[in-house]
């Protein structure tokens, strides 16, 4: 957890230190400096086939891929933990509707509704943040749907409602903060995996536009020299992997310290 | 029965209303004649044009018409190849499946003794390493680890061909690719209901009467543990025909994922949408199929 927490702070720092840590301006680029493999002389993980800084580019690219997946999680937990709630307390036919709608959720593989939707409305940062909640709430709807279940027939809830609580109130007040636990659980979890979503996107070209360095389309620009500058395409696929592993480790050390039993 | 039948009720509705949204996603991507046309078609042309293809009749008109043709096995044409949408999917079909069952047998072959191993020893070297396989699995992108492997494996040491389709050997990498993370994630589910259950009163009956240790692991432990991995496997199904897409791109595998990404780049949505139909189904089908074994298996499971 110690070194998850570790990786995170430091994709963190990067990420708002980017223009003060970038050795070159992440854009600039250089007819004589192109394909410079990592360890040239002022570019340390080489450049790219326009002869743009590797490094600057990694950096800045923590930004991007930190900033959209922080708001996919973000607007993942909110409509999840609402409809969850909403499903929970309410039962009856919002209940059916919304557990339906999650079962179709899950039979469709993600990639595959995101290909869906993308195909009918192109690509772009909005289209890929509601591509990554439609795939995120469910989570959160299914554990704090179970949750608020259990919960409503507890004493303290019936004894809040027999006092005259409002439904609003004792969702609020008296439901909502025993359930805390778990929503830092899954969206520490899934932090990761939105990282990994939105590069994977962008590597297909289902993500962000071209004209963004991000991640997954930096690996996506370096496929093709594969053979030739192996760096241009692994190496921000290693930034990825450090970066998931880290919010992953992390996430499983909350989930051991305040939430043991909890399975997503 | 009653149980098998609701759950074929179940996956029925379920591919309802998949095609129920491709349906409303198709209508909302804008009018499908300006595909067919020039942009100086005249209104006349449009019109005529939205006639022939049945664009003028009423919403509901069109959504029963689809639902129909769709009932018959008919999902539109390809614009761009003018072949049925349906047909060019499923003549990529076997490609994808081969893959997918190279991922599906590494991910079980794997998963099951690391993940016993992991809990009986909890604490151990191999404990240590079964939890590292897990978190690479979980952590690594596909794609990434596909460039990786064609780069050490087919560029560098050429065991394997890099790109393309026919045979064991093209079917390897994108394969091993493929099923990294669903491995992660049912070696880390075998672990923990391992774990699980040799809390329970019975397995301490078992120790108690002296059973020997590997009798109690795999006669009276396993069969318990394996039922929850039993329905990630085939909740992992649904994510391998999803990551088939990405791992095709990397390796130009001529699956029908890769079929689907040219789909979209030539606007060819009905052939984006019979893809999607297609994977829905296959996924319905594979995840029904499981809940109905898992029934069969264990006893004690009743549908309420």
């Amino acid at each position: 957890m110690l070194v998850g927490g570790a990786i995170v702070l430091l994709v963190v720092l990067t990420a708002v230190f980017a223009g003060t840590l970038s050795p070159h301006d992440p854009e600039a680029q250089s007819l004589v400096a192109r394909l410079l493999p990592p360890g040239s002389p002022s570019y340390p993980l080489g450049t790219d086939a326009l002869g743009r800084d590797l490094l600057s580019q990694i950096l800045f690219g923590s930004r991007i891929s930190l900033d959209i997946a922080v708001r996919a999680v973000v607007l993942s937990m909110l409509i999840g933990t609402a409809l969850g709630l909403a499903s929970g307390y309410y039962g009856g036919v919002i209940d059916s509707i919304l557990m339906r709608l999650a079962d179709a959720q899950l039979a469709i593989p993600y990639l595959v509704l995101a290909i869906a939707i993308v195909a009918t409305f192109g690509a772009g940062v909005v289209h890929l943040l509601i591509v990554m909640v439609l795939g995120g709430w469910v989570y959160y709807a299914r554990v704090i749907r179970s949750s608020t279940l259990a919960m409503r027939s507890m004493e303290f809830v019936q004894a809040a409602t027999a006092v005259g609580a409002s439904d609003a109130r004792t969702v609020v007040r008296h439901i909502l903060p025993n359930l805390l636990s778990s929503v830092i659980v899954i969206s520490t979890l899934q932090l990761g995996q939105m990282i990994l979503i939105a590069a994977t996107l962008s590597f297909l070209g289902l993500g962000l536009p071209a004209n963004v360095p991000s991640w997954g389309g930096m690996a996506a620009d370096g496929e093709d020299y594969l053979a030739t500058a192996w760096w241009i395409a692994t190496l921000p696929g290693m930034a990825i992997f450090i970066t998931t592993i880290g919010s992953n480790y992390l996430g499983d050390g909350i989930r051991e310290a305040l939430d043991p039993k909890l399975r997503i | 029965m009653a149980f098998v039948l609701r759950r074929l009720v179940q996956a029925l509705l379920t591919v309802f209303l998949t095609l129920t949204v491709v349906f409303i996603l198709a209508h909302l991507s804008g009018n499908p004649v300006a595909l067919y046309l020039p942009v100086t078609a005249s209104t006349e042309q449009v019109h005529a044009m939205e006639h022939l293809l049945g664009f003028d009749r009423p919403i509901y008109v069109q959504y029963a018409a689809y639902l129909w043709s769709a009932a018959h096995g008919d999902l539109g044409t390809s614009f761009s190849q003018n072949l049925p949408a349906l047909q060019l999917v499923l003549e990529r079909l076997p490609n994808t499946l081969y893959i997918t069952l190279f991922a599906l047998v590494m991910m079980i072959a794997v998963a099951i003794p690391f993940g016993i191993v992991a809990a009986t020893r909890s604490g151990s070297a191999a404990d240590f390493l079964g939890s590292g396989v897990a978190v690479f699995g979980q952590s690594v992108p596909v794609f990434w680890l596909g460039l990786v492997l064609v780069l050490v494996f087919a560029v560098r040491l050429r065991w394997f061909p890099t790109f393309g389709s026919g045979g064991l050997s093209h079917i390897v990498l994108p394969g091993v690719t493929l099923g990294a993370y669903s491995m992660g994630v049912v070696t880390r589910l075998v672990r923990s209901s391992m774990l699980e259950v040799f809390q329970a009163d019975f397995l301490r009956t078992a120790r108690a009467k002296g059973l020997p240790h590997l009798r109690v692991t795999l006669k009276h432990a396993l069969p318990n543990a394996i039922l929850p991995a039993l329905t990630m496997i085939g909740l992992q199904v649904a994510y391998l025909l999803g990551g088939a897409v990405v791992t095709e791109q990397v390796f130009a595998y001529p699956g029908m994922g890769q079929l689907a990404l040219q789909a979209i780049n030539s606007r060819d949505f009905n052939v984006v949408q019979a893809f999607v139909i297609v994977v829905a189904a296959i996924t319905v089908l594979v995840n029904t199929t499981t809940d109905i074994t898992y029934g069969w298996i264990d006893p004690r499971v009743t549908y309420e």
